[in-house]
C-alpha cells in the first residue's frame, strides 16, 4: 500500500526536494551533460581551439586497442573482484548464520572493513605484497616458491588489485547473505534434512536457489563497484601498470583526460561508462520487479 | 510400521531452561497419538525431539525396535508436517513430493509411481506442476501431506498442521487427515493445542502442562475421569466449573461456599469428612432444581442459544466463596428462553461430580 502525504502549502514538498535536487543537478547532471557535451568536440594540442567532430571520438575509441585491451582488463577484473568477493562473503555468512555464541562480535569484526578507504585498502594490500618486505610475498617465495612482483608482472598487478578490491566488498556482501540466509524459514532446512538431503546437498538444493535473488542482486552490485568505486584503490597502487594491465575503464577516464590531456577521448568514455551504468541499473530494477517469484 | 516408546525423556534446552520433565509414553502400531496442551507447555519440543530435529538431553527414544537417540533426523524414518507446511518455493509440487525420494536414489519410475499414486488419494493429480505459492492454503497442506506419505515412513509427526487454516477448511481437513490415517495405518503422533481438534482426531490423547504428562487415555476416559484439576479445565467445551467445598460430617453430602449442598457421587469412594476439596462439575451436569433451599443460587448474565443447546453464563456466589460470586456455565439441552437477571437455583449430577485435592489438584 501507498501511502499519500498531503501537504497544506504547494510550495512546501518543493522546498524539501530542492536540497537534494541541486545536489543531484550540480554534482551529477551538470558533469554528465559536460561530458556529453565534450565527447563531441576536439581539441588542439594547445587548448586553443575547439572544433566540433561529430561522432569523431566514438569512433577513435572503439578502434583504439589500447582502449579496447582496456575493455577486457576491466571485465577480467569485475568478474574476478565479484565472483572472489561474493564467494567469500556467502562462505562467512553461512558459518555467521550458524554460530550462536558470540555472533555479534563476529558479524561487528567482518563488517570492519567497509570502512577502509579504497586507497587504503589498497595501500595495506600492496605492502603486503610488496616483493621487497612484504609478508604476502615472502610466504609465497618461501612456501611456494613463486616470485611475486606486481610493479613488473602484470598479472600479479591485476590480481593484487582484484584481492584489495574484492576484499573492501566482502563486508558488505556478507551483511546481505547473512540477511538472506536468515530470511530463509528453519522449518525448510529441517524438512530437508527429515527428507534425507545431506548439508551438502541442503545447501545447493534449497539454500542457495533461495538465495538467488540476494545472489543477483549483489553480482550487479559488485560488478559495479568494481567498474567505477575502483579508482582509489588502482591509484594509489599500480596506477594503470605495469603496461596497462591493470588499467581499467574508469582509471583510463582519468589517465587520458587529467594525465594525457585528451578531453574529448576522455569524455567518450565517461559516456560509454554512463551507458553501461544504466544498462545495469535497468536490469537490476526489472529483475528486484519480479524477484519475489522463484 | 512401527510402535513407538518414549521413556523418561528429558530435555534441557541450552540456556538451561528445561521444557520436559521426564514423559513415558507407547505408541501402538498403527495408533493415532495426539499431543494436546496450551502454548509452551512443550509439545513441539517433544515432537521434534522424536523427528531428530532437537536433542534428547534425558531418557530414551524409540521406533521399531531401535533407540533413535542418536540417529540423523533422515534415518529415523519418520516424515514429519509443519505448521507453516515448510513447501520448498522454488520447487514444483512434483518435486516438493519427490525430494525425499530423490534424495534416497529411488529409481526414476518408483519416484513417479508412487507420487502419481499419493497425488490422487490428496486430489493433487492437475497440480503438479506448480509452484507452492501458486495453491491455496487447504492444496498446501495437502502437498505436505503427500509428501510425506510417498515415504511410506513408520511414522508421521504433524506439528499444528491445521492452524494457519480457517475454520471451515480445518474441520474438513481435520476428517481427511484423520481419514487417510486410518487407510494407510501408519503411527502418527499429532501436535494440537486446539482441544476439540485433539478430542475428535486422537485414538489417545496426551494432555501436557509445563513439560509434564498429566494424563494419558481415550478421549472419553479423559473427560468422564480427568485425573486433575488441569485436564479438567482444559479438556471440553465450554470447559468445567470448579468451586470450593467441604465434606460433611455424613461422607455424603458437599457444603459450598454459599452454605448450598450438593450431593456426593454413590460410586463407593470415600471422602473423609471435614475435608476442603475443589469440586468440578461440566456445564452439562448442572440442572435447574425445585428444591429452591439447598440448591446453589445462580444469577443469569448471558444466554447463547446454539440451537441444539442454550447456554447461560451467570453468577453463584458458590464459586469464588462469598461476596458478588464467580462465573459458572450452565449447559441445557433444547431451546429455552430465559431474561438475564433471572435467578434460578441449580443442582448438579451427583454421578458427574468430579473432586480434587485443594493442594495438589489431583483427583481423589
Ligand atoms: N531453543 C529453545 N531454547 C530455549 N527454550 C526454548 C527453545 N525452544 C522452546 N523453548 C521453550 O520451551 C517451552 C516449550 O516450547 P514448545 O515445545 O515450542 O511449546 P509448544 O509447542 O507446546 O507451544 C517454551 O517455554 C519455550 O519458550
Ligand atoms: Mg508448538
Amino acid at each position: 500500500m501507498i501511502k499519500r502525504v498531503t501537504f497544506r502549502h504547494k510550495w512546501l514538498p518543493y522546498a524539501l526536494l530542492a536540497p537534494q535536487l541541486l545536489i543531484t543537478l550540480i554534482f551529477f547532471i551538470w558533469p554528465a551533460s559536460q561530458a556529453l557535451y565534450q565527447s563531441v568536440l576536439q581539441q588542439d594540442a594547445f587548448g586553443l581551439r575547439t572544433a566540433f567532430v561529430g561522432l569523431d571520438n566514438f569512433a577513435y575509441l572503439f578502434s583504439d586497442p589500447i582502449y579496447l585491451e582496456s575493455f577486457d582488463v576491466t571485465i577480467v577484473f569485475s568478474v574476478a573482484v565479484a565472483l572472489l568477493s561474493l564467494s567469500f562473503a556467502l562462505m562467512l555468512a553461512v558459518m555467521a548464520d550458524r554460530i550462536i555464541k558470540g555472533a555479534t562480535t563476529y558479524k561487528t569484526l567482518l563488517i570492519w572493513p567497509y570502512a577502509v578507504a579504497p586507497a587504503i585498502a589498497g595501500v595495506l594490500w600492496y605492502f603486503m605484497f610488496n616483493p621487497a618486505v612484504g609478508i604476502n610475498a615472502w610466504i609465497l617465495r618461501t612456501v611456494f616458491g613463486y616470485d611475486w612482483n606486481h610493479t613488473l608482472n602484470g598479472t600479479d598487478a591485476l590480481l593484487l588489485i582484484v584481492i584489495a578490491a574484492a576484499w573492501k566488498q566482502i563486508s558488505y556482501n556478507f551483511l546481505f547473505f547473512l540477511a538472506g540466509l536468515q530470511a530463509i524459514p528453519r522449518s525448510l532446512i529441517e524438512a530437508a534434512a527429515i527428507d534425507g538431503a545431506s548439508p551438502f546437498k541442503r545447501f545447493w538444493t534449497i539454500i542457495f536457489p533461495l538465495l538467488s535473488p540476494t545472489t543477483f542482486f549483489l553480482v550487479v552490485v559488485n560488478i559495479v563497484y568494481a567498474f567505477f568505486d575502483t579508482f582509489g584503490t588502482i591509484h594509489a597502487t599500480t596506477r594503470g601498470g605495469p603496461a596497462g594491465a591493470t588499467n581499467t575503464l574508469v582509471y583510463k577516464v582519468f589517465n587520458d583526460g587529467f594525465i594525457g590531456l585528451d578531453l574529448g577521448g576522455s569524455a567518450a568514455q565517461s559516456v560509454v561508462l554512463m551507458v553501461i551504468v544504466v544498462t545495469l541499473t535497468v536490469v537490476q530494477f526489472r529483475y528486484i520487479e519480479r524477484r519475489v517469484e522463484y | 510400521m512401527a510402535n513407538l516408546q518414549i521413556s523418561g525423556v528429558e530435555k534441557v534446552y541450552p540456556n538451561g531452561f528445561k521444557a520436559i520433565h521426564g514423559i513415558d509414553l507407547k505408541v501402538e502400531d498403527g495408533e493415532f497419538i495426539v499431543l494436546v496442551g496450551p502454548s509452551g507447555c512443550g509439545k513441539s519440543t517433544l515432537l521434534r525431539m522424536i523427528a531428530g530435529l532437537e536433542t534428547v538431553t534425558g531418557g530414551t527414544i524409540q521406533i521399531g525396535d531401535r533407540v533413535v537417540n542418536d540417529l540423523e533426523p533422515a534415518d529415523r524414518d519418520i516424515a514429519m508436517v509443519f505448521q507453516n507446511y515448510a513447501l520448498y518455493p522454488h520447487m514444483s509440487v512434483y518435486q516438493n513430493m519427490s525430494y525425499g525420494l530423490r534424495n534416497r536414489g529411488f529409481p526414476k519410475a518408483a519416484i513417479e509411481e508412487r507420487v502419481q499414486k499419493a497425488a490422487s488419494i490428496l486430489q493433487l493429480d492437475g497440480l503438479l506442476d506448480r509452484r507452492p505459492r501458486q495453491l491455496s492454503g487447504g492444496q498446501r497442506q495437502r502437498v505436505a501431506m503427500g509428501r510425506a506419505i510417498v515415504r511410506e515412513p513408520a511414522a508421521f509427526l504433524f506439528d499444528e498442521p491445521l492452524s494457519n487454516l480457517d475454520a471451515k477448511l480445518r474441520v474438513q481437513m481435520r476428517v481427511e487427515i484423520k481419514q487417510l490415517q486410518r487407510r494407510l495405518g501408519t503411527t502418527s503422533v499429532y501436535v494440537t493445542h486446539d482441544q476439540i481438534e485433539a478430542m475428535t482426531m486422537a485414538d489417545r490423547l496426551v494432555v501436557m502442562n509445563a513439560g509434564v504428562a498429566e494424563q494419558i487415555g481415550t478421549p472419553i476416559d479423559l473427560y468422564e475421569k480427568p485425573s486433575s484439576v488441569f485436564v479438567g479445565g482444559f479438556i471440553g467445551s465450554p470447559a468445567m466449573n470448579f468451586m470450593p467445598g467441604q465434606v460433611e460430617a455424613d461422607g455424603r453430602h458437599l457444603t459450598l461456599a454459599d452454605g448450598s449442598r450438593l450431593v456426593l457421587p454413590a460410586d463407593g469412594r470415600t471422602v473423609e469428612p471435614g475435608r476442603s476439596v475443589t469440586i468440578g462439575v461440566r456445564p452439562e451436569h448442572l440442572m435447574p432444581s425445585s428444591d429452591t433451599d439447598s440448591a446453589l443460587k445462580f444469577e443469569i448474565v448471558l444466554v447463547e442459544h446454539l440451537g441444539a443447546d442454550t447456554l447461560l453464563y451467570g453468577l453463584a456466589s458458590a464459586v469464588q466463596g462469598a461476596g458478588e460470586g464467580g462465573l459458572l456455565t450452565v449447559r441445557m439441552s433444547g431451546h429455552h428462553v430465559m431474561p438475564a437477571g433471572t435467578v434460578i437455583p441449580l443442582v448438579a449430577d451427583p454421578s458427574h461430580l468430579h473432586l480434587f485435592d485443594v493442594a495438589t489438584g489431583r483427583r481423589i
